[in-house]
């Protein structure tokens, strides 16, 4: 183990076992004026790591005489503030994602260059907790205590969320949150940046489906005045207006390809160049994305980069429908009654049981999103009491089990039963056809339910159903 | 220190010194990226890291001989991991490549023998040409 001579910050740990890597590694460092300790075996580093103090630690995941990522859990046991930049070769990116999981803050992928060195452990050293007072960004949560309370249930899938959020958001790695709409994906995007290290920064929110493609690169990028016409003035992308906080990207499958060639560079460099500008100016932005379609079957259908989807799946979460969530759909109506029942200044007694068990038998195609629209419109337009199955709204479909039937455009007349003879000899395609309209003719034209009993995703059924209908 | 993928100045640099056969691509190393690693550690400790990456290449060498003899994976991932590394930081394209599929070969539930022992050949050859070219008195240094 070698020493600098140690500077007011503590030193930064570096475990590294290649002699002429750590060289170079410790040279870059060094030469940046930063106060380094090194270290060959994860022993050794754990020595260092107790003698020194270090908050920082650049941790080489094959050590000779441990894994590291055995290490690192350990380090951070130890002191759950430190932050450590893994470095990892070819076939080992499982294990960086691994690492990314259990709490790393980044992972480097050998060779890799000065700049970037150097722009991770800026990173991290930013973010690196301070004594109270010291006017620096606040303490991450240890884990386990995370907040997520504006998640209402607590069925075990949300428990998995919940847990998810809180190895996450320590981290610097990119979230990619999956889920039907209304199921609360921008929150658990608010819950993850909430409990990270750049809580105190700004989050930047940006649908990419509502926002016409033509704009989408000004708005996540920004723009120089006169770049184009009706650029009157200056424009902050949000990816700029997110420095040191976190930028949420809903809709992420929505983007162009063009673009998503622009995010891509964005998320090598972690720079970004302005519509019409020459310059690009650094950023220090940690992203989350969001999307209510299946990512993989974009990226299948070549609608979505492969490298993009690679570079954002870092560390996926998956919010549950409502109709998964259990006695959740309870506890959600209820606390929902309360609270737009204080809004509206109304009093209700709480919710029948017929009610509840209507509501559990639902579908919820439009999740918790519809189910608090439904109570919202029960408050207003009820002056309190009980909520009885009287007072649901005429649209709410009242028949156990039954999930509301969506127009589909496009879609003939089919036999609810198929007859094979009916079908042999016609091209594939239209076999399909069939079989998926006599199968959403059996569910009353429930797509959710039609898309689970053929094992697809209800955006691949949808995007079916809009093509017949075009077509 | 280090990969520029998209670097297009990057010119590559045979190592001439080498009996390099006419089956296969000449090993390469980058002149380009090799000067920016020792600018980037500085001229008081370029010549020692000159002097370490051939000890550490060499090291790598004959420990993934030995496991490629003992048909021992997790030893070839190791020392292949470590190859990566090294290849990458100095710009040995060809040795950086055969040790990447060293370390694939070396990934999978039934490793392909043969493969794994052909490619242990190959990077031996990629090595020793990248030894030569680091051995040389004035290699990757920029004239005074």
């Amino acid at each position: 183990m070698s020493t600098v001579p140690p500077t007011t910050r503590p030193p930064i740990l570096l475990i590294e076992d290649t002699p002429s890597l750590m060289m170079i590694y410790r040279s870059v460092l060094t030469n940046a004026r930063l106060a380094v300790i090194t270290a060959t075996t994860a022993a050794e580093g754990l020595n260092a790591f107790h003698s020194s103090g270090a908050k920082l630690v650049l941790l080489d995941m094959v050590l000779p005489d441990r894994n590291g990522l055995d290490l690192m859990q350990d380090l951070l046991r130890l002191r759950p503030d430190t932050h450590v930049i893994v470095m990892t070769a070819h076939g080992s990116i499982n294990m960086a994602v691994e690492a990314m999981r259990a709490g790393a803050y980044e992972f480097l992928v050998k060779p890799f260059d000065e700049a970037k060195l150097l722009n991770a452990v800026a990173n991290a050293s930013g973010n690196v907790p301070t004594p109270r007072g010291a006017g620096r960004a606040p303490v991450a949560a240890p884990l386990g205590l995370t907040d997520t309370s504006a998640f209402i249930g607590s069925s075990d899938e949300m428990a998995r969320v919940h847990a998810k959020i809180a190895s996450v958001a320590r981290s610097m790695a990119t979230v990619f949150i999956t889920g039907e709409s209304g199921t609360g994906k921008e929150l658990c995007a608010l819950a993850v940046h909430g409990n990270s290290a750049r809580a105190a920064g700004p989050f930047i929110a940006l649908n990419c489906g509502a926002i016409p493609q033509d704009l989408l690169e000004s708005e996540v990028f920004g723009h120089m005045k006169g770049s184009f016409t009706g650029a009157i003035s200056d424009k902050q992308g949000a990816a700029a207006a997110a420095d040191g906080g976190t930028l949420f990207l809903d809709e992420i499958c929505e983007m162009a390809p063009a673009l998503q060639t622009k995010l891509l560079r964005f998320l090598q460099t972690t720079t970004v160049v302005p519509v019409g500008a020459v310059r690009p100016r650094k950023v220090n932005v940690r992203i989350i994305c969001a999307t209510n379609r299946d990512p993989a079957e974009a990226v299948r259908r070549g609608q979505f980069r492969e490298d993009l989807f690679y570079r954002l799946f870092v560390v996926p979460i998956h919010m549950p429908a409502l109709r998964d969530r259990g006695d959740d759909i309870d506890e959600i109506a209820q606390t929902a009654l309360t609270r737009f029942a204080n809004e509206e200044g109304k009093a209700f007694d709480g919710l029948h049981p017929d009610v509840l068990a209507l509501f559990r038998s639902m579908n919820w195609p439009g999740n918790v999103r519809q189910l608090l629209n439904v109570i919202r419109n029960i408050v207003v337009l009820q002056d309190g009491g009980t909520v009885t199955t009287a007072m649901l709204p005429e649209t709410l479909p009242q028949r156990i089990g039954t999930a509301p039937v969506l127009p589909i455009e496009g879609a003939r007349t089919a036999p609810a039963r198929l007859d094979l003879d009916a079908v042999l000899g016609r091209p594939l395609a239209e076999v399909e056809r069939l079989v998926i309209e006599a199968t959403l003719a059996q569910f009353n034209g429930s797509v959710p339910k039609a898309a689970r009993v053929l094992d697809l995703s209800p955006s691949t059924l949808y995007r079916k159903i809009e093509s017949w209908a075009k077509g | 220190m280090m990969n520029k993928k998209n670097d297009v100045s990057c010119t590559p640099l045979l190592a001439r010194d080498t009996a390099v056969g006419a089956d296969r691509p000449a090993p390469v190393i980058c002149a380009v990226q090799f000067e920016r690693l020792l600018a980037e550690v500085g001229p008081a400790v370029a010549p020692d890291l000159i002097v370490q990456l051939c000890v550490d290449i060499s090291a790598a060498q004959r420990s993934l001989l030995a496991a490629v003899d003992a048909v021992d994976r997790a030893a070839i991932r190791a020392q292949s991991h470590i190859l990566i590394g090294l290849a990458g930081v100095i710009g040995a394209k060809d040795l950086h490549r055969l040790a990447v599929e060293m370390n694939d070969c070396a990934q999978l539930p039934v490793p392909d023998a043969h493969a794994i022992v052909s490619l242990a050949s190959s990077t031996g050859r990629a090595i020793d040409a990248v030894m030569l070219y680091l051995a040389r008195p004035s290699a990757g240094l920029a004239p005074a």
